[in-house]
């Protein structure tokens, strides 16, 4: 991986794109040990989404504007505090903060739903009608993290077995609660709370609180999320979700259900070319065996816009509207060319 | 008048129920009317029981009291009074059946014969309630005063001023036009109004109306006057006016409050300002915050020290102070340092407000023990924070019992709205629908 060089001015708040040439390079790579007659829904996504280059790419479209990321909070009111500080002396401090805001942009990973739990440990028959309820066993043991945590249930027929998710949710949030997390699931993710959020625009708030509340490989995390991810895209409002930590799982998600067309044209319009560059590669990787993915192995010097351009030929489902993107951003730096000449 | 409390000697036994105090009093007299009362409770008969009824009246003074008896009870002076010049300027009585009709009121009801025709076309026109009219009641008050010279009229709570009853902290309007230029945008409001008087060898005592008024665009555009004259609407005219040739323009941060804590003196007066979070508002004495509004700043807090009611002496030593400011940039230049802002709100990352304009800072920050930010423009001096004396009753014992009552209670309505929020406990409606009895 091309850990990504941090501009030391605050002016540019944006992660420096990898040079054209380290790019262009890139998109003749890609293994394709994925077998394509496999479906989408159950193909692992996890082992791609961690891929270290994806990852990067990823965080390279989210980008990283830090005012965005410490934002206006909802704090009690209290009055600024306010430093006189050398260059040097403001740079630590630029620095510092930035770490603290990088942790905050760590992606929750985009997984498939977990498998339910139905081990039978011991059938003891003799056990039967000794007791009305369920009796659950676990280790509460300092350090033991919540999902080796060990979980049984004896149930009132005498079976042992070990516990199902959703108990075993309920023990951990016991034992070991998350900060925020609720004992119950709240009201907001149910579904017409859920289409009224979104009908609002609330998506970050819905996706930060999604990702309190459930594991990743939880369905209900898979529904909320995917709701709201469909719902962005209908709306086009990519923008909301710059600078936060749901940018690269969104991307990721309309990559792995083929369904970049209107994010890429949103880029494009945006003038992000860079970013539409690095969707196209991570389209790339994620379907070896794609289309474009076939084309661009064979022909490695392209620029970022013929890459585009094949893209718009060979995979997309909106070719129209893409090309008109496409012309119009080509318009538009040529009059800044001639405009600059 | 017999048969009638035979009437009612015969509802009383079939109801059994106590006599109804409001008209009729029970009363064990023994020269009353003597009546027998049968009881059917418990289909026990009480055998002839004696009851005696008076027969006695609350009545209200409505009728019995004129009109001038009770406009006299509330302006009327006492003669004795009168001798010593009391209620010479107390109000008149007002004639109240003016501008009522017979038959129209409040509730707007249409009474066939009384306020309307009994048959409209063909048709019978019924009793009925028509919608409130709201103008009725400021129609009335229009045809009450126009008899009289007083006019009462309702001013909004918020333009009454400091106390609703003077002239201070009432707006007065925009100063007035000096050839084409407009003074849009502005707002004048009164800070001091009062009599002054001095001998003059000719004319005695003579008496003239002192006005001092602030103007401003609530846009950092503001000033103010002192002016003087025979009547009260000249000398507010005046100031405000005077006040309008006597603008200066006050920096302030980010449109909404002041760049830096500091503190003005004017002869006994003085005042603290400190800087405020934005949304804060304006918590300063109410000359300070007049003039706050004024000028447009919005969130702000100041501690008047010394003489707190000269309000001339205060507007001087607050103007002085937010023309001393020194803003970031100034600052910055002068210090050869860069101004940071952290923000709790901005999860205190460092926000640079002002760097110096040659581009470079000296090499050695800011070395001082104790160096505080707040306390830069206090020349030298540091503010005595005392700290709030915790009150009396924290000494006693009940209120440790009661605290130690309390703390059981500390979660408790948080946690009863989640789980009124999560359905697990039933409404405050459905509540109150359980409570209720079955029948």
């Amino acid at each position: 991986m091309a850990a990504p060089a941090m501009r030391t001015s605050f002016a540019l708040r944006r992660f420096i794109r990898r040079s054209h040439a380290i790019r262009t390079a890139l998109y003749c790579t890609g293994s394709s040990n994925t077998p394509e007659n496999s479906t989408q829904a159950s193909r692992d996504p996890l082992p791609v989404f961690m891929k270290e280059e994806v990852q990067t790419l990823l965080r390279n479209m989210t980008g990283f504007d830090i005012v965005r990321v410490a934002g206006p909070q909802k704090v009690p009111l209290r009055k600024p505090r306010y430093k006189l500080l050398t260059d040097e002396e403001l740079e630590q401090y630029q620095q510092s903060a930035e770490n603290r805001m990088k942790y905050r942009m760590q992606m929750a990973p985009f997984m498939k739903a977990r498998e339910p739990i139905k081990e039978v440990l011991s059938l003891d028959p003799e056990l039967q009608g000794l007791e009305n309820n369920k009796y659950i066993f676990t280790d509460i043991t300092f350090g033991v993290k919540d999902r080796q945590r060990f979980v049984v249930v004896r149930e009132p027929d005498g079976t042992l077995r070990k516990a199902s998710w959703e108990e075993r949710d309920r023990i951990n949030q016991i034992y070991s609660p998350v900060e925020g997390r609720q004992f119950r699931n709240p009201p907001m993710f149910e579904e017409e709370n859920l289409e009224a959020l979104l009908k609002n625009h609330k998506y970050v708030h819905v996706l930060d609180m999604a990702c309190v509340q459930f594991e990743p490989d939880n369905p209900e995390y898979i529904r909320v999320t995917h709701r709201t991810f469909e719902a962005i895209d209908s709306a086009h409002s990519y923008e909301d979700l710059r600078s936060t930590r749901h940018f690269g799982s969104m991307a990721f998600y309309y990559v792995w259900y083929k369904k970049i067309d209107y994010l890429l044209m949103d880029m494009i319009n945006r003038e992000l070319v860079t970013d539409a560059g690095d969707l196209v590669r991570l389209y790339c990787i994620t379907h070896p065996d794609s289309a474009i993915a076939q084309q661009l192995k064979t022909d490695t010097a392209s620029d970022l816009i013929s890459v585009l351009k094949t893209f718009c030929s060979v995979e997309a489902s909106h070719k129209g509207q893409l090309e008109l993107a496409i012309q119009g951003y080509e318009e538009k730096t040529r009059s800044k060319a001639t405009a600059n000449s | 008048m017999a048969s009638v409390l035979h009437g009612l000697a015969a509802t009383l036994a079939r109801t059994s129920s106590a006599c109804h105090g409001n008209i009729w009093r029970c009363q064990p007299s023994s020269h009353s009317l003597n009546l027998v009362v049968q009881g059917i409770q418990g289909r026990q008969t009480v055998a002839r029981t004696p009851v005696q009824l008076t027969v006695c009246r609350n009545v209200s003074f409505v009728g019995k009291v004129t009109a001038d008896d009770l406009w006299g009870g509330v302006y009327g002076v006492s003669n004795a009074g009168r001798k010593r010049g009391r209620g010479k300027r107390a109000r008149k009585k007002t004639d109240l059946n003016r501008g009522q009709i017979i038959g129209v009121g409040k509730n707007n009801m249409v009474w066939p014969g009384l306020n309307a025709p009994v048959i409209k076309g063909k048709e019978v026109v019924n009793i009925k309630q028509l919608p409130p009219d709201p103008e009725r009641e400021s129609r009335m008050m229009e045809m009450r005063d126009r008899g009289s010279q007083f006019r009462s009229f309702k001013v909004p709570a918020l333009q009454r001023g400091w106390t609703g009853a003077k002239f201070p902290g009432t707006s007065v309007g925009p100063p007035d036009p000096v050839g084409d230029y407009k003074f849009e945008g502005f707002d004048s409001r009164v800070l001091e109004f009062k009599l002054v008087t001095n001998m003059t060898g000719n004319l005695g005592r003579k008496q003239r109306f002192s006005s001092f008024v602030v103007t401003g665009n609530k846009n950092g555009l503001a000033g103010f006057a002192l002016a003087k004259a025979p009547n009260a609407k000249a000398s507010l005219r005046k100031a405000k006016n005077m006040a309008a040739q006597r603008l200066r323009y006050i920096e302030r941060y980010d449109n909404h409050t002041v760049f830096h804590n500091f503190y003005s003196k004017e002869k006994q007066t003085a005042v603290f300002v400190y800087k405020a979070a934005k949304g804060s508002g304006l918590t300063c004495h109410r000359a300070v915050k007049t003039i706050c509004e004024v000028i447009g700043i919005q969130d702000m807090s100041a501690k008047v020290e010394g003489s707190t009611t000269n309000v001339q002496n205060l507007t001087k030593a607050f103007f002085a102070g937010l023309q001393r400011q020194e803003t970031h940039q100034e600052l910055a230049d002068r210090v050869k340092l860069n101004v940071v802002e952290f923000r709790p709100d901005m999860d205190n990352i460092p926000l640079v407000v002002a760097r110096p304009q040659d581009g470079k800072t000296r090499e050695v920050g800011v070395k001082e023990e104790g160096f505080n930010f707040e306390h830069l423009y206090y020349g030298g001096k540091v503010p005595l924070y005392r700290p709030k004396a915790p009150p009396f009753y924290t000494k006693f014992k009940s209120w440790h019992i009661k605290n130690r009552y309390l703390v059981k209670m500390r979660n408790q309505r948080h946690a009863q709205l989640e789980r009124l929020a999560l359905g697990i406990e039933p409404s405050y409606e459905e509540k109150k629908r359980r409570a209720r009895a079955l029948r």
